[in-house]
């Protein structure tokens, strides 16, 4: 019997998951979705003292566009890659565009290079989940080789699906985020270092990301994909897609 | 609707050539923010919705703007944008949206048309909403609208229950329809689908396997003669820039949605009435010589653009 690269995280119990930040999360979670008013992040970063639901509670450094216009070498550098459907590589180029708007981040084309890694996942079939978690175990290694610290992101279908669980398994993750989460991507993943775990998997039946221009992945290129609407409530008995978008 | 189409626009004055819809079910797009429009559209409500013989789980609702409204609109913002859109159901394609497709030359003639799987208790158990006799009425109707059209489909093989039976009216299926394209894949049960809830994942791997592969050679030989069928035909193909085996060669998608390579060569662009070579983001035509396993290979014969093309009088 095939035992797959991630069966060795079964029974790992897990280090720094801050069980408020986790509780806080899951309780949020129970709330229906759609309607919730998304802040900015400079909203959040106002309020930090304020927050009842602050899901972090070690102090911020003072973060970079409050000393002014951020040069380059103060941005935080993400490398991303995308699994799936065309959709989830139209997801990938909203998320560009949420990253870049925070002006946090900026992003690298080599991993090797970047501060935070993200995966933009699929799991309509166990074999699209399988290579993620290849690919988790690859950057496990990536992060022991480099000897640095860096933030990892499952982001689409396979952290809606999994949620905590993908933590729980591979404990190179540190972000979990779902496909109607992207907006709240600056806020987890800021302030990592410490070995705060950040999810968010709220579904939601409005978000549609409607006023984001995607940041093409490929600015040459003669052709554009336009997301026109997410989601499916057909209910074809195979599918997990209604359960993830 | 206003925000996609001013996107739309936006892509077009940056230059873009070709946008592509997307949705994980694209054509049951609904717009319902626009009270005006709610009266108008429940009189047509009915003949508006779905294909013919089609059914859905959930309530359809008969007000708000449609698919076919949005098409509209956003191929009319540049009749020189290739419009195509995905993932479509099969019971999203009322008569008015396969109307539109035809009468604009911008709208590709490419329609994605999953079926899962030719047998009607296989499709009724997945809870797809059609049976295969309405299935292939809607690929017989569409094809009597659009004859150059191009079909692709998804196919599920092994599905719960599926017997040997059922397989081969998948691929009886497959052999009446004549797909340009299929993605094929065994079934892998998840976790929360009522498949899981109901059914046992009953069909052993090896099986799967096996019937994956027929699907598979069966699919490719059919795809081979179709290809071969366009050779000496003229298709217009839209630039995209170097093909990826040869710097020598550039590639670019033919209205159905095939990649056509063909060699670099010099032509004389009317607009400028100098020659040059092709560029990303024009329209050559190209007449198809030969193919490469399921690659059409041609020669680039004058710059063209989509108007001009349409009024040959003859699409493929």
């Amino acid at each position: 019997m095939f035992f797959p690269v991630w069966s060795r995280f079964l029974f790992w119990r897990g280090k720094g998951i801050r069980s408020d930040c986790l509780k806080n999360v899951l309780g949020r979670r129970a709330l229906s979705g759609g309607g919730q008013h998304l802040k900015t992040l400079h909203d959040f970063m106002k309020n930090a003292g304020s927050l009842s639901e602050a899901s972090n509670t070690s102090p911020a450094p003072v973060p970079p566009y409050l000393l002014g216009e951020p040069s380059t070498a103060t941005l935080k550098k993400y490398f991303i890659e995308t699994y799936g459907c065309q959709m989830n590589y139209n997801d990938t180029e909203v998320v560009m565009s949420i990253l870049e708007r925070s002006r946090i981040f900026t992003r690298t084309a080599v991993a090797d290079d970047a501060d935070v890694i993200l995966l933009m996942t699929c799991a309509i079939r166990e074999n699209a989940e399988s290579k993620i978690w290849a690919r988790l175990e690859s950057l496990r290694s990536l992060e022991a080789r480099l000897k640095k610290n860096i933030t990892i992101g499952v982001l689409g279908c396979m952290a809606e699906r999994l949620k905590a669980l993908l933590m729980e398994k591979a404990r190179v993750v540190d972000i979990v985020c779902g496909p109607d989460a992207y907006r709240d991507l600056p806020r987890l993943l800021i302030d990592t270092d410490e070995g705060n775990k950040k999810i968010n998997v709220m579904l939601s039946a409005d978000e549609t990301y409607a006023d984001i221009a995607p940041v093409r992945l490929d600015p040459t290129k003669k052709s554009a994909f336009v997301s026109i609407m997410r989601g499916c409530n057909n209910m074809c008995a195979f599918c997990i897609v209604p359960f993830t978008r | 609707m206003e925000s996609i189409v001013d996107e739309v626009r936006r892509l077009s004055e940056e230059g873009i050539k070709e946008v592509t819809l997307l949705g994980q079910n694209v054509n049951s797009y609904s717009d319902e923010s626009d009270i005006v429009h709610q009266g108008e559209e429940q009189k047509r409500a009915e003949d508006r919705l779905l294909s013919r013989g089609f059914k859905t789980v959930y309530k359809t609702r008969a007000h708000g703007l449609k698919f076919v409204d949005l098409l509209d609109k956003v191929s009319a913002v540049d009749p020189e944008m290739r419009v195509r859109f995905t993932s479509p159901h099969p019971k999203d394609f009322p008569d008015e949206l396969l109307v539109l497709m035809k009468e604009r030359p911008n709208i590709c003639k490419q329609i994605h048309l999953p079926v899962q799987s030719g047998s009607s208790a296989v499709l009724e158990r997945m809870r797809r909403g059609y049976t295969r006799e309405a299935y292939l009425g809607l690929v017989k109707h569409i094809r009597s609208l659009i004859p150059q059209v191009s079909l692709s489909s998804d196919f599920i093989v092994g599905f719960c229950g599926e017997t040997e039976a059922d397989h081969h009216d998948t691929l009886n299926l497959v052999s009446s329809v004549g797909y340009d394209m299929a993605y094929m894949f065994a079934y892998s049960m998840r976790e929360k689908t009522l498949a899981h809830r109901r059914y046992q994942d009953d069909v052993p791997e090896e099986v799967k396997q096996k019937r994956l592969r027929e699907l598979i050679d069966l699919f490719y030989s059919i795809q081979a003669t179709r290809v071969q069928a366009d050779v000496g035909t003229e298709q217009l193909v839209l630039v995209e820039g170097p093909s990826r085996k040869s710097e020598s060669d550039l590639s670019g998608k033919a209205d159905g949605g095939r990649n056509i390579v063909f060699r670099r060569e010099l032509l004389l662009d009317p607009k400028s009435n100098i020659t040059r070579f092709p560029l990303p983001g024009d329209y050559v035509i190209v007449r198809i010589e030969s193919c490469k396993g399921s690659t059409p290979i041609g020669r680039c014969l004058a710059f063209s653009s989509i108007k001009e093309f349409s009024l040959r009088g003859s699409c493929s």
